[in-house]
């Protein structure tokens, strides 16, 4: 599903250039629930940024289902996000001005998907994630693990191959963070490839494979 | 469709939480949009056939106060008794003649006085110049031979004078003789003002006072046929022969002879019209957009999450830029809403506070709102303003990094 061949990504400002990735290789397969672990600052989140074409390496070849992703457009990048990838964040990332269903709806909207067709997938998802009672809610309304599963919701609404989360839990108590955990095994087990960042231990033990990073390198 | 109304929704939530910045931004482009609209109509006005002036370039007015000569030197205008003579030697040149005098005048309106001007006007006058008739009639030329005790007046003499809202069948005494109001005049701009009177009245009556001054201003509105040249030069030779009858011999120049068009555009300073309103739209656009865009910057920060959360999950930049962008002319649009709307009372403003010590009540600085004007002209500069204040920030968001972007977001 994923093929990371020999990526580097180093930040560089006027007085310092930091390597984040040194060389990376790694492969994930499909279905498969890959929890990136390691300490602040070893280069988890830029690894999933790359992978979910939020920022681009500065070597190497990344590969999702083949297409070598990085020779995208901006135009090609944008409809590969939208059909191919959902993305949950720590900080959930809604648009507080949009209620819960139009959040979910939104990227189905840029997908140009059938108006016929997105009322459906929207009242699925939502019920899915438990939230069929909080549709016509607005963020600011909703409690942290709820706001999660709306940002959960709307990654899945485009029925993408791949969600990237980075600490989807990291912002939540114990027991909402449990909550956000069952939801994405739930989504694994129906086929999906899950690359999930996070600190906790305890979280990333209930995924299928760990990957560590340190200062950069695969460890 | 969604699509937009979700933006607009954005938008809606966005003026709601930065009141400051969306008041600023409006009432801004509202300040600037007034004074754009204003000097658009001035130059439309000024270069274009509105009414009363539908002929302005085939009418040539010799002017009761004269012409300079080749030298420069002024020579007083055609005498009364001059005038039939005159207006024969062009008969076939002309399809209408008229002529009038204007004079500063007392007007007993029954239970008020107003010092004001009248016009007496004789020959095809109301023919010649298309006034737009509010209510009533206008007088012609056998009406004004005959002497009928007639009187037009002007929609703000005669709101002013007549509140009641019925002027037409009042009665106005003019230099002692009474005449009877019987038609309405709409307001027209000082732009394109052939007179500025507040009463016309048929010439029988006029006692040249107090200007004693026994000239008109004859107006002669030329064939289709005769080309502007051809205007000018009979215009040219006619005066030179009434001078050479008056055995004096003066030099008129033809290139010293206007059309009524090109006489507006004189008036107003043809390098004015051309640079000078030019450079004024230009200041006025580019300076309040320059202030906007600061106000854009800051705006555009602080929406700079929202539109990398947006590219994550399928916008491209272009979507982004055009969301930024619309959300930036909504605000344009409100602002210039509200332009338009003050235009008519700023321009009154204008025209109390900044010509009225000269000009009184006797001139409307702008009468109307005119279409072409906001279609044309002031819709594609609201485009302009629109993508010189918003277009930088918009830019600058829709290519930031979406990682970097989102790591500083906030929860939302």
């Amino acid at each position: 599903m994923v093929e990371i061949e020999s990526v580097n990504k180093i930040f560089q400002t006027k007085e310092v250039e930091t390597q984040a990735l040194d060389n990376i290789n790694l492969t994930i397969d499909s279905s498969e629930f890959v929890s990136i672990m390691g300490p602040s600052g070893c280069g988890k989140s830029t690894l999933l940024n790359l992978i979910g074409l939020l920022d681009a390496p500065t070597s190497g070849t990344i590969r999702i289902n083949g297409t070598d992703i990085s020779r995208m457009n901006d135009k090609e990048a944008a409809r590969f996000r939208n059909k191919t990838l959902g993305f949950v964040f720590q900080n959930f990332h809604l648009i507080p001005s949009l209620n819960v269903t139009d959040n979910v709806e939104l990227p189905l909207l840029y997908g140009h998907v059938p108006a016929s067709e997105r009322k459906g997938r929207v009242e699925e998802v939502l019920e899915r994630v438990g939230l069929s009672h909080r549709a016509k809610h607005f963020p600011a309304q909703l409690s942290g693990g709820q706001c999660q599963r709306v940002a959960i919701a709307r990654a899945i609404v485009g029925r993408p191959e791949l969600i990237l989360a980075d600490e989807p839990t990291g912002n939540l108590d114990s027991r909402m963070g449990e909550e956000i955990m069952n939801i994405l095994l739930q989504l694994n087990q129906g086929g999906v490839t899950i690359i999930m960042v996070t600190h906790d231990e305890r979280i990333a033990a209930k995924t299928g494979r760990i990957v560590r990073l340190l200062d950069g390198k695969l460890v | 469709m969604k699509i937009l109304w979700s933006y607009l929704k954005s938008a809606v939530y966005n003026i709601r939480r930065n009141k400051a910045y969306a008041l600023f931004y409006v009432l801004g482009t509202a300040l600037t949009f007034v004074f754009i609209t204003i000097i658009l109509h001035a130059v439309r006005l000024v270069t274009s056939d509105e009414s009363p002036m539908l002929y302005g370039d085939r009418i040539i007015t010799v002017s009761q106060i004269g012409y300079p000569d080749v030298k420069g030197v002024y020579y007083g205008g055609i005498l009364q008794t001059e005038q039939g003579q005159f207006f024969h030697a062009l008969k076939d040149k002309c399809e209408l003649t008229a002529f009038d005098n204007n004079e500063a005048v007392l007007a007993d309106m029954g239970d008020r006085i107003q010092f004001t001007e009248a016009d007496f006007v004789g020959g095809d006058y109301f023919e010649m110049y298309q006034f737009d008739v509010l209510e009533g009639r206008l007088f012609d030329r056998a009406s004004a031979d005959r002497g009928d005790k007639v009187a037009v007046v002007r929609e703000s003499l005669a709101k002013s004078c007549f509140p009641d809202g019925e002027a037409v069948g009042k009665k106005i005494t003019v230099q002692n003789v009474e005449y009877e109001v019987i038609g309405i005049i709409a307001d027209y701009s000082l732009f394109v003002a052939p007179t500025t009177a507040n009463i016309w009245l048929p010439y029988r009556y006029n006692h040249f006072v107090p200007s004693y001054n026994f000239c008109y201003n004859l107006h002669l509105l030329f064939s289709e046929s005769v080309s502007k040249p051809q205007m000018k030069e009979a215009v040219c030779n006619l005066m030179q022969v009434t001078y050479e009858n008056r055995n004096q011999d003066v030099q008129f120049a033809p290139d010293k002879i206007y059309t009524q068009r090109e006489e507006r555009i004189r008036q107003y300073g043809t390098d004015i019209m051309l640079y000078g309103a030019g450079a004024a739209l230009f200041l006025l656009l580019v300076i309040p957009a320059l202030n906007i865009v600061t106000l854009n910057f800051s705006n555009a920060e602080a929406r700079a999450s929202e539109m990398a959360l947006s590219r994550a999950i399928g916008a491209t930049r272009r979507a982004v830029f055009g969301q930024l962008m619309g959300e930036n002319l909504l605000l344009v649009l409100i602002g210039v809403g509200i332009g338009i709307a003050l235009m008519l009372p700023m321009a009154s403003g204008i025209q109390h506070l900044a010509v009225g010590g000269a000009l009184g009540e006797r001139v409307t600085l702008l009468a109307d709102l005119d279409g072409w004007v906001l279609a044309g002209q002031v819709l594609p500069l609201v485009l302009v303003f629109a993508f010189l204040s918003g277009g930088l920030p918009a830019y600058l968001i829709a290519k930031r990094n979406i990682a970097e972007t989102l790591k500083g977001g906030d929860k939302q």
